[in-house]
């Protein structure tokens, strides 16, 4: 355990680490205050109200929320984070002009406007001197995963890592191993051939593209658009830019821009709390998580609940298996409810309320009867559905066209009192819930097909499998058709599933049916952000099928394919574990390196044994790299470690999400270290470290990749480092004036239109307001029925999916439920969730963060509790379908390591966790707080070597529990996480469990 | 320029700091609308630069009634207690400190500890009712809230009120607080202190 550390001596070889008491004492006051003496100079010491510190604004990189924050800077030490008033994300305030100027806050050291900021942000000083921090590039000098590290110099690490050679000679076992360097790697378009993948038959007509796709690219954040995709997909010129959305919320972004007709990553809707009088959050941890986590908890608490015109009838329903902190603050004075939903059943929940609202008359129904934007326009709506176009019922399902009714040129057909018409012909309303027989075919509309899917099941039988009162689907959907402003919302909860897409198809589907979308106080989307540009010069095309074999149509010579494939439409956002588990068996084709950035996934991954076995076998992922802060689980595993500096130490940008109204971009810039004033590189606290663009920068001029150095906008305009990347973006488009000291971007640390109320709405729409967004969002159509889904065939079955929701529960990768033996077997279910002070592997090896709650435990329900026999402190052990598997062959290389990161591992596929006994977990639920029982980053679960010194690691950062393992695998797979077929989403919640007394 | 929409407003707070002595600087922490995310508590180690184990603010979370049977509605709460010093009226820990290290400033009521004087015996958080003041194992010393004293001596607001995300936390003069309350909040909610008036005399105020 490292002793205690003052924050500022944490940093002990950098000249600039000065204490906090020499600090204050530097400072005169006018008089010497009377309250220094009165607190004496021993012990903890106040930071310095001063007018002569530094103020840099950047954005904050706790969470993804991308929330303003203002650095208060002494002597070139960082002193205190708060947040960046300017930044809508953390206050509220009417700018004079439309864009906010600096004249338009007091928002200096001593300002009467401060911007706030949440726990985890003000942890960043932490985070910047943290003792775990990496100092130096490393190489391993044993096997992986052993722990044994040497430091190298930069010009080493990158003409290795590009270069190749006898790499690890001196390891035993691979002194005979010649590693393919990543520059003959990224440079050969020759195509793959059978030498590179045993599976040429499954390749589609194109073949699996060229030989530089065996480059692959994971983040788990980057938050550096454009200048990181731009180095995957236009320098590098491989089409997987791999990500952690699958395990996250990518389904959640790609259906709500599906249904909603959104431009691709326009980044999702959340309800607009400031105007709501009816709100549903299914699944969606608002107040505590989600982006950004603090402006929807200011939304909600300061506007919905105490501000809004409708605060007298405002009621929160939460949905959520869990009591979170939103579900406390909306029956803290009895006003709202919890409704303890059983997880995986969503679906029931949400087609049950479809159902109710279908026959009792809870729907718009001359808003879903508006067949086009002619009419929707004479009607005063900036928006219509599809409800009333004509589909057929025969698979693959598609909407009747125009040609094929015999009418003419159109996409869609309605039926105006029973006669076909193509849709822009229709000069009012038509027929909502219809059918329409063509040459023995039978077409329904949308809404029909819709009644028809929600009839399948009885409001009881929904309740029953929700396990909740009977009546409550009901109650709920009645109480909501009858409020003015009501709205559902969600997040990870319904979507992070295997019946994902359809959960989150359904719900909103349920909003669409009030006409609530772009609503004040609806259903809203973000803004276009702000951006710039800069010029690519030679820029590659990346072609072929991407190694986690998203965003392609299987197309092979088999019939059906070996290993799943998703679609481009609905799993846009890519499906990592598909990556982790195929690149064991060389499927699509055999990886030759692997770059992680900011990255987790041995960590974070639901069922991560699969990310650890693979990154420990040297055959499957041959070169692996990691570019980290910190020497997290992921890294560790990996062959080279490149130390990246912090976020406090970084350029770039952010924008922002909804339910923000206005248009907003952050600028991302350091508030310590610095910048030489003629090249503008960039030197951290930590001077062996370089921020993630700039060794991206120089792999990329070492392996002679266009767009980076050399010519890379064009002849004779280079990009030498990230400053002259962002001062580029950031003089074009949107921007002007690039990274100018004195512009006002680099002053109020982004650009934000003037976040007064009356640029967030428009009453330009006679049917009621809609917010604004200014950037453009067109009026549009919306999708109930996606047929761009229910074309594309599962590659494992063949068979078509289905274009509207589906009751479901969890269903494998050839969409069959489980074996209900292995429920009955596995009675309890897995659950997560995540605390407000935590973001996934961020934050435990943050000690300030850490002390708020030292440990997580196993949350169980008293009903629970009561039949094992247990209590609150007593030990269970738990055990999973698939866990046994860890004892096996298919985790040959995991094994050796896997008591030292799960100590608590009992063996036979069973861990022993502590319980805690609480009302807040519904019954029958095994429920572990997310980001506990850390095994990298200074837990001494990693204990790591650095030239023979073991490196600093403290027992509290490894505290608590981790859930990751106990996810079952695909029973199909067998060694995979259970994903959505359609979406691309792990299953990350409901999975079986067995838990028995110690 | 100044929030949108804030709960206490400029002259409220103005008036408290203009106010002369002897008065009493306290806060006004709302429970209804507290999320319970430690955001304050994280602010003020941040501004007094504790270590980490010594905390001037804390939240505990406080779960009430029991839910175990899914065929029924269920019927519990949770709530969230921000705890930072209560700046008392008759300070347990002045009265208990053996060497007379801890003292209510008459201006503004906030009570400090001088840890030059301190022995760090630790009677001072024996005696608080609410286990308020902390050991700081590193300087051997007791420390807790002073209400950031080195703040609002220059008409700045605490660190934990500025930072709170939920905009349930407030600063102000106690007389001028308590107005404000019962002006927009009592009609509804009662007015409480933790502990009983009548012990040490806790000066912030809570509602809940």
């Amino acid at each position: 355990m490292i002793g205690e550390m003052k924050r500022r001596t944490f940093l002990k070889l950098s000249t600039a680490a000065v204490a906090a008491a020499a600090v204050a004492s530097n400072f005169k006051d006018a008089e010497a205050a009377e309250w220094k003496k009165q607190i004496g100079k021993s012990g903890s010491q106040p930071d310095p109200v001063t007018d002569e510190a530094k103020i840099v604004r950047s954005v904050c990189l706790m969470c993804h929320g991308g929330c303003g924050i203002q650095a208060k800077v002494i002597n070139g030490e960082l002193v205190r984070l708060t947040g960046n008033p300017y930044h809508p994300n953390t206050y509220d305030y009417i700018a004079k002009g439309e864009i906010v100027e600096e004249s338009d806050l007091d928002a200096g050291a001593n300002g009467k406007d401060v911007g706030t900021l949440c726990p985890k942000g003000q942890a960043g000083i932490f985070a910047l001197y943290s003792p775990f921090r990496l100092q130096h590039p490393m190489k391993r000098v044993g096997p992986r995963g052993s722990g044994k590290w040497k430091t190298i110099s930069w010009n080493q690490a990158i003409k290795e890592i590009c270069h190749g050679g006898y790499l690890f000679k001196n390891v035993p076992g691979e002194e005979n191993r010649n590693v393919e360097g990543i520059k003959s790697i990224l440079n050969n378009d020759k195509p793959i051939g059978p030498e590179d993948s045993a599976y040429m038959d499954e390749a589609p007509p194109g073949g699996w593209g060229p030989k530089r796709n065996q480059f692959v690219w994971a983040h788990g954040r980057h938050e550096q658009a454009p200048l990181m995709p731009r180095f995957v997909l236009e320098a590098a010129g491989v089409p997987h830019m791999l990500n952690h959305c699958s395990r996250c919320a990518g389904t959640f972004y790609t259906v709500v821009e599906a249904v909603l007709n959104l431009p691709p990553y326009e980044i999702g809707s959340y309800a607009d709390y400031q105007y709501c009088d009816y709100l549903i959050s299914m699944g969606s941890n608002v107040t505590a998580a989600d982006y950004p986590m603090q402006t929807r908890a200011r939304y909600l608490q300061k506007f919905g609940k105490r501000l809004n015109p409708y605060k007298k009838e405002f009621k929160h329903v939460v949905v959520d298996p869990r009591f979170t902190n939103a579900a406390a603050k909306a029956t803290h004075n009895g006003a709202g409810e919890w409704v303890p939903i059983k997880p995986t059943t969503d679906a029931y929940f949400l087609l049950g309320m479809i159902r109710w609202m279908i026959e009792n008359n809870g729907y718009k129904k001359e808003y879903l009867s508006i067949p086009s934007e002619k009419v929707a326009k004479k009607m005063g709506h900036r928006n219509w559905t599809d409800m009333t176009y004509l589909v057929s019922t025969t698979k693959p399902q598609k909407y009747l066209t125009g040609k094929d009714a015999g009418l003419g040129q159109s996409d869609f057909v309605v039926l105006v009192n029973g006669q076909p018409k193509m849709f822009q012909e229709a000069e009012g309303l038509a027929d909502l819930d219809a059918s329409y027989s063509l040459n023995g075919v039978e077409y329904k509309t949308v809404f029909r097909l819709l009644r028809e899917r929600a009839q399948e099941k009885t409001l009881e039988e929904c309740d029953a499998m929700c396990d909740i009162p009977s009546g409550t689907i009901a109650h709920i959907a009645k109480e909501f058709t009858s409020a003015k402003h009501p709205v559902i919302e969600m997040f990870r909860g319904p979507v992070q599933q295997s019946n994902g897409w359809y959960n989150g198809q359904a719900l909103v589907i349920v909003n669409v049916l009030v006409d609530n979308i772009d609503r004040k106080g609806g259903f809203i989307s973000g803004h276009k952000n702000y951006w710039g540009d800069v010029k690519s010069h030679n820029k590659r095309k990346p072609s072929g099928v991407r190694a986690d074999l998203a965003k392609a149509a299987y197309n092979g010579k088999k019939p059906t394919a070996t290993r799943p494939w998703y679609s481009g439409y609905a799993a846009m956002r890519g499906v990592t574990p598909n990556f982790f588990s195929n690149v064991r068996m060389g499927y699509p084709y055999k990886n030759k390196a692997y770059l992680n950035y900011y990255n987790d996934p041995a960590y974070t991954m639901p069922y991560n044994q699969a990310t650890i076995e693979a990154l420990l076998d040297v055959k499957a992922m041959p070169l692996t790299f990691s570019i980290d802060a910190y020497m997290g689980e992921t890294s560790q595993l990996c062959d080279y470690v490149l130390p990246d500096t912090e976020y406090l130490e970084r350029i770039g940008g952010f924008k922002t999400y909804p339910p923000v109204k206005t248009r907003v971009y952050g600028v991302r810039q350091p508030v310590v270290g610095s910048l030489d004033p003629k090249t503008h590189d960039y030197k951290s606290i930590r001077p062996d470290t370089k921020t993630g663009d700039d060794i991206l920068i120089a792999l990329a001029k070492e392996c002679g990749l266009p767009t980076f150095g050399k010519d890379a906008m064009g002849p004779g305009k280079s990009i030498n480092n990230s400053w002259e990347f962002w001062n580029e973006f950031y003089s074009h488009k949107d921007f002007k004036g690039g990274l100018d000291p004195k512009g006002s971007l680099v002053k109020l640390g982004g650009k934000f239109q003037n976040p007064a109320p009356k640029n967030q709405y428009t009453k330009a729409y006679s049917s009621g307001e809609y917010t604004s967004f200014p950037g453009g969002r067109q009026v549009r159509v919306m999708f109930a029925f996606l047929e761009k889904v229910s074309t594309y065939k599962n590659a494992m079955t063949g068979n078509y999916f289905d274009g509207l929701p589906m009751y479901r529960t969890i269903v494998d990768c050839k969409e069959q439920p489980l074996d209900p033996a292995i429920l009955k077997n596995y009675p309890m279910q897995l659950h997560t969730f995540k605390y407000p002070f935590h973001t996934q592997s961020r934050t435990m090896n943050n000690l300030w963060l850490a002390s708020i709650k030292p440990q997580n435990y196993a949350e169980i329900n008293p009903a629970d509790a009561e039949k094992m026999g247990v209590k609150t402190g007593d030990w269970v052990k738990v055990q999973s379908p698939s866990s046994e598997q860890l004892d096996s062959d298919m985790y040959k290389n995991y094994r050796k390591h896997i008591k030292d990161y799960y100590p608590n591992y009992l063996g036979k596929g069973w861990f022993k966790f502590q319980v805690s006994v609480t009302s807040r977990i519904r019954p029958g639920l095994f429920s572990v707080g997310q980001s506990y029982g850390r095994f990298g980053a200074g837990s001494p679960k990693g204990k790591w070597h650095m030239n023979g010194k073991e490196q600093p690691n403290d027992e509290r950062v490894g505290a608590g529990f981790h859930i990751n393992p106990l996810y079952m695998a695909d029973p199909v797979l067998k060694n995979m996480v259970i994903v959505d077929p359609i979406g691309g989403g792990t299953q990350s919640f409901g999975t079986p469990l067995k838990v028995e007394k110690i | 320029m100044s929030e949108l929409g804030a709960f206490v407003p400029d002259e409220v707070l103005e008036a408290s700091f203009k106010k002369q002595g002897p008065k009493q600087y306290t806060l006004w922490v709302d429970l209804e609308y507290c999320v319970g995310c430690h955001a304050c508590t994280m602010a003020c180690k941040a501004e007094n630069n504790t270590p980490v184990g010594v905390d001037y603010n804390r939240v505990i979370e406080i779960e009430v009634g029991e839910f175990k049977d899914p065929k029924e509605k269920p019927d519990i709460r949770t709530y969230f207690v921000a705890m930072p010093c209560m700046h008392c009226g008759k300070p347990a820990c002045m009265a208990a400190c053996p060497v007379g290290a801890i003292t209510k400033r008459k201006e503004d009521g906030i009570v400090l500890i001088n840890k030059d004087k301190c022995i760090g015996c630790r009677y001072c958080a024996w005696a608080c009712p609410y286990g308020h003041p902390q050991f700081n194992a590193e300087a051997k010393v007791m420390e807790k809230c002073t209400l950031c004293v080195h703040r609002v001596t220059k008409g700045l607001k605490p660190a934990c009120v500025d930072t709170c995300i939920a905009k349930t936390r407030f600063f102000g003069e106690i007389d001028d607080l308590t107005k404000l309350i019962r002006e927009k909040r009592a009609e509804r909610v009662s007015l409480g202190f933790i502990g009983a008036k009548s012990t040490t005399d806790p000066s912030v105020v809570y509602t809940k």
